[in-house]
């Protein structure tokens, strides 16, 4: 999954960053809110992680402009504001979720799981593709039970292919949303990446899991 | 007296117009009784006077031309009148035949003064009979008696010869000199007059009782405001600061105090907002460190191997540290100036050489920001003073300077001893400083952008500033010029 990370702490934000990426995941960050808008109207993110005290832009600002342009990304609000009244404003105001600082990394990780699945329409946090089962909660891959060693970067094409069980993503898509804006990639890592998945969950004599549509993108049939 | 101004205000008005209302009654009185005694002291002259003109001498002796019946009072058994006629002062002509009827009558005799004078003279007297009375005594010359015929021109009490003194009638001169008395009853007036006392003294209690209802009606209606504005302030409570008393009626001299009470009240409830605040503001600022730390030791827990990321994950855990201490070493230094625990030192203080020290520390930051040191306090200048809170001051108001300032602009420190004023400037230019905000500055927690949480600055270095200036006896003076040059001077008078 791809997340925007809009704090103004230096240090927030690069441990929830190198947290995140340490988890696969790719993470774009901004240190105001006009640099996070002018990203969130830009890219495409699987969850935005935006802080409410922001220099120039406050986060409700952000927030309010993303929803009033109909952005439906998902917003998680990280704020020390703790008052009911602020939880309460920053809810209505769009956002899906709000954490109080100081937060267990953990619970911001299952928070935003939770938000994506929601984002995939899976309350499940299994997922069952074929033999292949997915533990999104615990970023576990198993195959008949058998637990198959992914990267988190094949776990997060995996995921991300499940929860759009039936439609293809193309390439630019699985780029955009598998590594940071800011990072130059090759054309081919998304091919490369597919090719290292397929060798870890197909098996010989049974129908491919990942599909190819060319000139289209990848798919896991429905 | 009560604590009450409406008890005391309808007291002092009831006792003041009761008063009034008391001495009006006794004047009254007063006036009306001696009108009444004047009454009867004009009948008892005029019956006097009767006498004198009956009075006559002639070959030497003195006759007195007295008919009962023209004056009965003299003559009744029931409470009669009395009258004597003295001859030159110690012979008793005639007297009343009420005189009769009175135990011991031989006896009894009318109060007599024997020292004559040209003037009627009256007084209290006991009546033979006991009854309490009123005495007139008329000396006189009795008039000659004339041939037969001679016709007198005026009437009879006018005559001149009546109206001789008789203080000036010589003894051998061949005329008598008389005294007549006449003496009756008081105890009639002395009654009325008592009646009219009690009369006066019944009305006044019930004038008084209504002046006192009327009063207590008028201070409760004229104090009504006061009321209201007690009313008013008694629902006032820590919570309901917000609120504002006003008057319910217009009252001028109420208006003073209503708008300095109001005044108090803005003051009062934004010093509990800011004492609120600073609760608010302390756990908030200490929150973003806190998070700060444990979002690095949990992501650095989970993946310990990671020799680089434990060592960035320690420096940082240092610096948050560092912060955190900063933050609570600058709130016991407020909390010690507070409670008044924070001493003072006096020494000699060298303003260059602590500014000098000052930056040292900055330079660093200052480089990164192009941020020039323009020290131009004389070096042997020197300031009798706590040298360390000094140099805490100058520290915070140079930390500051730099870190606000607009990049690749000077932060210039002078010195000025003028007569009795010691003045130490710093100035500088900083980035988005309004002049609404230098009320502002020294607030604790207060940051221009409200966004910025954490970090080095926390929003107490100028509230230190200005703690520890007035400790040491500055002012602080700031002044923000059209150029957006900002200057903030500690003056001293020495």
């Amino acid at each position: 999954m791809k997340f925007l990370i809009i704090e103004d702490s230096e240090r927030l934000r690069r441990s929830l960053s190198l947290g995140l990426r340490k988890l696969g995941h790719a993470v774009d960050l901004a240190a105001d809110g006009k640099k996070g808008l002018a990203l969130a109207e830009t890219y495409q993110y699987s969850a935005i992680i935006l802080d409410l005290m922001l220099p120039g832009l406050s986060g409700l600002e952000v927030l309010s402009r993303l929803r009033a342009a109909g952005h439906q990304t998902n917003v998680l609000i990280l704020s020390a504001k703790d008052g009911l009244e602020d939880r309460i404003q920053g809810l209505e105001m769009g956002a899906d979720d709000y954490l109080v600082k100081p937060f267990a990394f953990d619970e911001l990780r299952a928070r935003l799981d939770a938000l994506s699945r929601r984002q995939h329409r899976a309350k499940a946090p299994r997922l069952q593709v074929g033999p292949i089962e997915i533990d999104t909660a615990g970023r576990r891959v198993f195959r008949e039970g058998e637990p198959v060693a992914l990267t988190a970067s094949e776990y997060s094409l995996l995921e991300h292919l499940a929860y759009r069980r039936g439609r293809v993503a193309s390439q630019d898509q699985l780029m955009e949303c598998l590594y940071p804006s800011d990072r130059e990639v090759s054309s081919n890592v998304i091919e490369v990446l597919v090719s290292s998945l397929r060798k870890k969950i197909h098996r010989e004599g049974e129908p491919p899991i990942i599909l190819t549509r060319r000139g289209f993108g990848y798919v896991i049939e429905a | 007296m009560t604590g009450s101004i409406r008890a005391r205000l309808t007291a002092y008005l009831l006792i003041c117009i009761g008063l009034l209302i008391l001495v009006g009654d006794i004047r009254l009185e007063r006036s009306v009784a001696r009108w009444l005694r004047r009454g009867l002291d004009q009948g008892l002259q005029a019956k006097a006077w009767a006498l004198v003109t009956l009075t006559r001498q002639h070959d030497g002796r003195v006759e007195l031309d007295f008919a009962d019946e023209f004056m009965p009072e003299f003559e009744s058994r029931s409470d009669p009148s009395y009258f004597e006629l003295w001859i030159d002062g110690d012979h008793l002509l005639e007297r009343s035949r009420s005189f009769w009827s009175t135990p011991e009558w031989e006896e009894a005799r009318l109060a007599r003064d024997p020292t004559l004078t040209a003037e009627a003279r009256f007084r209290n007297v006991v009546l033979p009979d006991g009854r309490p009375g009123r005495l007139v005594q008329i000396d006189f010359v009795p008039q000659s008696i004339h041939e037969a015929g001679e016709v007198f021109r005026e009437p009879l009490h006018q005559r001149e010869e009546l109206h001789r003194d008789p203080t000036e009638i010589a003894p051998g001169s061949g005329l008598h000199t008389a005294s007549v008395l006449v003496a009756e009853d008081r105890a009639a007036l002395d009654a009325e007059i008592l009646r009219l006392r009690g009369s006066l003294a019944f009305f006044t209690a019930i004038l008084l009782a209504a002046i006192a209802a009327l009063i207590a009606l008028a201070v409760r209606v004229g104090l009504r405001p006061v009321e209201n504005l007690v009313g008013q302030m008694r629902g006032l409570d820590a919570e309901s600061l917000d609120r504002r008393v006003a008057l319910s009626s217009p009252a001028r001299e109420l208006e003073p105090v209503v708008e300095q009470l109001n005044r108090l009240l803005t003051r009062l409830e934004a010093a509990f907002r800011r004492e609120r605040r600073l609760t608010s503001d302390i756990a908030h600022e200490l929150k973003t460190p806190i998070s700060e730390l444990r979002s690095l030791c949990e992501v650095g827990t989970q993946w310990p191997d990671d020799a680089e990321l434990a060592r960035e994950f320690f420096a940082d855990a240092t610096a948050i540290s560092l912060e955190m201490e900063r933050l609570v070493v600058h709130l016991l230094a407020l909390a010690r100036y507070d409670e008044g625990k924070e001493v003072v030192q006096t020494g000699s203080a060298h303003p260059a050489a602590l500014v000098d020290q000052a930056w040292s520390h900055l330079a660093a930051q200052a480089d990164s920001r192009g941020i020039a040191l323009r020290n131009r306090i004389a070096p042997g200048a020197a300031i009798a003073t706590d040298p360390d809170k000094l140099a805490l001051i100058l520290s915070n108001l140079l930390s500051n300077a730099v870190a606000y300032s607009r990049p690749n602009t000077p932060v210039t420190c002078t010195f000025e001893r003028a007569a009795a004023v010691d003045r130490l400037v710093i100035s500088n230019e900083p980035e988005h400083l309004d002049a609404a905000d230098l009320p502002l500055m020294f607030e604790r927690f207060w940051r221009k952008d409200e966004a910025r949480t954490g970090g080095h600055n926390v929003g107490l270095g100028l509230a230190i500033v200005r703690a520890f200036a007035d400790l040491l006896g500055f002012e602080v003076e700031t002044d923000l010029a059209p150029t957006g040059l900002l200057s903030i001077t500690l003056a001293r008078r020495r």
